[in-house]
């Protein structure tokens, strides 16, 4: 894997792709480098599940060359690849253990590697004890682990999940981002889509902002924050009745969260007369001067329609 | 290749594992025996009324002990060919009302005769009328009654009607030559037992009863095993498509793989019940004696039609049912192709005693048709003509391929749509449109 290190993982190349008069995805270009954990993302009906659609070989794209581990999609990349597509499930009928056996057999991998892969996962997911059980009988929970495990049990180089987040409780959501993390460790590529920034902002090292089947933003995280070339004041506070956040000195958008706000600054904006207006109309318990956020960046490059 | 195999291993095995299959593969068979013993047991109604008014008043004895006991000595004796009445589960209740004044009418204008037919038929009797003109061997004067039988309408062979017809028609037959001087040979020549038919099959040897259904039954096998068993293809791919397993799947395997996979999967298991319900039915029939019921050939063609059929018609239903979210969206799309498909069944049933007819030929050519109908032809006698079946076969391969094309095309497409049920319209599109 080291050997190929150069060639990145996923490259699309000006690809587009239309569904009857609707252009889903408008020519977008990115790069996903080997090893890394890459975030693509955008609000609902961006383009995310499309482009990734077309990663999977799923969809064909009208316009534009997508690349996978260094060779363009077809259907032999597929064993190298797990995928948790956003509608996802599993086979109700069947017994856990038999049907990861599938899962992993229909990705070309032989029984005796499975039969480990299955122990270690369902290790992890807490269900060791349930291999011939079926699926039916798991919690909605329980199930959302098992959905995980049965798009790795193969042990893939490259691991697509879109919106992986959505619908897991807190307990799971950690779960689910320690087993990514680990998987990272062991090498592999991760890909992953989702609309809730604060994930990505945690999670990924580079990203894509998709908007209107369009790139806005790309690069790192860190990249991305500087390339806004702005701060922003990241507060929580108590304001005294009768007193606004508007007008504060330097401030061009307020994104209120009752408790807590984040004032994007512009540039050379005087943090500490800020502050003493801050303070002159209320109490506040916390005053952080950083890069404005990923949300208040994507809203921006949203036009405000995000 | 492999990952097909893999689709269909699993599809075959959850599907054999139910308890529906189960229930299928002894049912089945007991439905089919019921289907045949039924109509035996209802055919005949247990008690029938018949009332003979007979002008000559010689006849009405003879018909009366005919038809109460056709075994019986003295009713043989009155039976031109001596042969009995078969006794089945049919019996007669006879009443010989007078003949004089039958077709007088009364004060309230209608005759007795009219009455008795009232009564036959509503309540389903019969009423024998013998005249003296038929003995006479004269033409029917002006106002006399005629000759014959009256009662519901005759429903096949051994139906009463025919009983009692062929009886009367034997009874007047015997009376008419006991009147004449015959010369002793000729009466003996009248009386030599009729011609039998003997059925035989294509090498000229004596054909098998079980044999003489094998054109019935082929078809209803095949009926089954093709409709009957594709239909779980409708519910199993709307009942995968509701659990969202679909598009897990693609990741690892293309749509053609995954349709193309469950689609001989769930062949797979009509192939299964299908060897146990024939290799059953040759069991019964060889311990019956008859052991050279069907031929290798036969075997191999049956094979032969039973896949290309279930090709064909499964992948209609899979692409309904990938089309659809609900059993109830499936059934308004499925109601055209119901009426389609109960077409090929009728059409082998009206034909199988015209096996090489020009309706049968026609309906052979036409693809979902041909494997019914060809197959009903190949079970009868005369064989079809060598060229139609390969003409037929080579049609049936092409359609049968176009039909798993664009089965993958509205599959690909309706396996990742959720929400709107698409019109057919719609779904005629979406089998032009390219990848």
């Amino acid at each position: 894997m080291t050997a190929t290190s150069d060639i990145p993982a996923v490259r699309f190349q000006d690809v587009s792709k239309r569904f009857g008069d609707f252009t889903a995805v408008d020519g977008i270009s990115f790069e996903v480098p080997r090893g890394t954990i890459f975030g693509i993302l955008g609000s609902n009906g961006a383009g995310k599940t499309t482009s990734i659609r077309m990663l999977m070989n799923i969809f064909k794209p009208d316009g534009g060359r997508v690349e996978v581990l260094g060779a363009q999609v077809d259907e032999s990349l597929k064993p190298r690849i797990g995928y948790l597509p956003e509608e996802r499930g599993l086979y109700k009928k069947m017994r856990i253990g038999e049907m990861l056996r599938f899962f992993g057999r229909i990705k070309g991998r032989d029984d005796a590697f499975l039969e480990q892969a299955i122990e270690r996962w369902l290790a992890w997911a807490g269900l060791a004890d349930w291999r011939t059980r079926k699926v039916e009988e798991l919690s909605k929970g329980m199930s959302q682990k098992l959905q995980f495990v049965s798009t790795v049990v193969h042990g893939p180089e490259l691991l697509i999940l879109d919106e992986p987040f959505a619908g897991l409780d807190p307990v799971n959501r950690d779960m689910l981002r320690d087993a990514v993390l680990e998987m990272h460790k062991e090498g592999t590529t991760i890909v992953f889509s989702t609309h809730v920034m604060e994930q990505a902002e945690q999670l990924c090292h580079e990203l894509v902002m998709i908007h209107r089947g369009q790139v806005r933003v790309r690069g790192t995280v860190e990249a991305v924050r500087a390339a806004e070339g702005r701060e922003a004041a990241h507060i929580r506070y108590r304001l005294d009745p009768g007193q606004t956040l508007d007008g504060l000195p330097g401030v061009t958008a307020v994104a209120d969260h009752g408790n807590e706000a984040e004032l994007t600054l512009e540039a050379g904006a005087d943090g500490q007369a800020l502050l003493h207006a801050l303070l002159a109309r209320g109490a506040v318990t916390r005053f952080e001067l950083r890069e404005p956020s990923l949300h208040e960046i994507f809203k921006r490059v949203a036009g405000g329609d995000a | 290749m492999s990952r097909t195999w893999e689709i269909l291993k699993r599809e075959y095995i959850e599907n054999v594992r139910t308890k529906a299959f189960l229930i299928g593969l002894v049912l089945t068979p007991v439905w089919m025996g019921l289907i045949f013993v039924i109509p035996l047991l209802i055919s005949a109604p247990e008690s029938i009324q018949v009332t003979i008014l007979d002008q000559t008043g010689e006849l009405a004895g003879p018909l009366t002990r005919a038809l109460d006991d056709g075994a019986a000595e003295d009713a043989k004796a009155d039976l031109p060919k001596g042969k009995a009445i078969p006794k089945g589960r049919t019996s007669f209740e006879v009443t010989t009302e007078p003949a004089e004044g039958a077709w007088d009418a009364g004060p309230d204008g209608t005759s007795r005769f009219d009455r008795l037919k009232l009564a036959a038929g509503s309540e389903g009797h019969y009423v024998v009328v013998i005249t003296a003109a038929v003995l006479e061997k004269r033409e029917r004067a002006e106002g006399e009654p005629e000759h014959g039988i009256y009662g519901p309408a005759i429903r096949g062979m051994g139906s009463p009607g025919r009983l009692i017809e062929s009886v009367v028609t034997d009874l007047v037959t015997k009376r008419l030559l006991s009147d004449r001087e015959l010369p002793a040979d000729l009466a003996e020549l009248i009386q030599q037992p009729a011609t039998k038919f003997h059925s035989i099959d294509r090498t000229g040897g004596k054909a098998s009863q079980f044999r003489a259904l094998m054109p019935i039954l082929v078809v209803m096998l095949l009926y089954m095993g093709i409709v009957g068993i594709s239909q779980m293809l409708i519910s199993n791919t709307i009942e995968e498509k509701a659990n969202r397993v679909y598009e897990v799947l693609l990741s690892s395997v293309s749509p053609f793989q995954l349709m193309s996979g469950k689609i001989l999967g769930i062949c797979g298991v009509g192939l299964t019940l299908l060897t146990f319900w024939t290799g059953g039915g040759l069991a019964a029939a060889a311990m019956q004696g008859s052991s050279d019921v069907v031929s290798a050939g036969e075997i191999v063609w049956f094979a032969v039609y039973y896949l290309l059929g279930f090709l064909m018609i499964a992948s209609l239903f899979v692409a309904v049912g990938s089309a659809c979210n609900t059993i109830k969206e499936a059934q308004n799309l499925m109601a055209p192709l119901s009426m389609l498909l109960a077409l090929p069944m009728i059409i082998s049933l009206l034909t199988m005693s015209n096996p090489n007819g020009t309706v049968a030929t026609v309906a052979s050519f036409i693809p979902p048709f041909t494997p019914f109908v060809m197959m009903t032809r190949m079970a009868s006698v005369p064989a079809p003509p060598v060229w139609q079946t390969w003409a037929t076969l080579g049609i049936l391969l092409i359609s049968t391929y176009l039909a798993i094309r664009f089965a993958a095309r509205v599959f690909r497409v309706g396996i990742l749509l959720y929400g709107q049920p698409p019109s057919l319209g719609e779904i005629w599109r979406w089998m032009w449109q390219s990848e």
